[in-house]
């Protein structure tokens, strides 16, 4: 068992949701929002594995958004 | 033995330093933000930042409009964002929520995490950001 719950990173999802829109973003939602009841009914292996899940699909949306904006700048930039 | 109470010690310090980076970054981000957005009208400004599904898919994805609405909001005029973008009056407290329920020093962070991991606000949210998604590009 882990000693703290461990972070649901929902902050990541949201803010990739509403900054590039990215399905990505949505699946790491499901994931967040289920690392709270989790933790609260003692399942903690499966709030940390949830954890993880949400991180990484956040990431992923997030990297993704910010390489794709990066390219549409510079295109922008250049035309 | 102390190499190990060593490593714990180390660790938390590093979380918790971690946290206030993220904390501060954060901040930092948000004022920039503010004070970017106050200043250029994306709609006239020559700004060169537009969204990459609207440019590829001529379809609005449901955050375009976010930055002209940002721009009007920040200005007071409320209306004006309304009508640019409607979905960041849902989105924009959602993540404040969020925010508040991820910091430990605030008052209320745990409440406000519980309610902001509720499982019918979280698939709330994404409902309506599909329904948006799909009735502003009809």
């Amino acid at each position: 068992m882990a000693a703290s719950k461990p972070s649901s990173y929902m902050w990541l999802a949201i803010c990739s949701t509403l900054l590039c829109c990215l399905p990505f973003g949505i699946v790491s939602i499901v994931y967040a929002s289920k690392v709270d009841s989790n933790w609260a009914m003692g399942n903690y292996e499966e709030a940390l594995a949830n954890s993880e899940k949400a991180k990484n699909w956040g990431l992923a949306s997030a990297i993704t958004g910010f390489v794709i904006c990066l390219v549409f700048f510079i295109i922008g930039l250049t035309a | 033995m102390s190499c190990i109470l060593y490593y714990r010690i180390n660790r938390l310090t590093s979380l918790r330093r971690r946290k206030i980076l993220f904390g501060v970054l954060s901040v930092i981000i948000a004022v920039a933000v503010i004070i970017i957005y106050y200043n250029f009208n994306p709609a006239d400004s020559g700004w060169v930042f537009q969204c990459p599904s609207k440019l590829v898919a001529g379809y609005d994805c449901p955050a375009c409009g976010a930055q002209r609405a940002l721009h009007a909001g920040l200005h007071g005029d409320i209306s004006a964002a309304w009508h640019f973008n409607p979905f960041l009056f849902i989105g924009l407290p959602y993540l404040l929520l969020v925010l508040w329920g991820s910091f430990a020093f605030l008052p209320g962070q745990r409440t406000a995490c519980r309610i902001a991991h509720n499982r019918v606000l979280a698939y709330g949210y994404i409902a309506s950001f599909f329904i948006w998604w799909v009735v502003r590009n009809l």
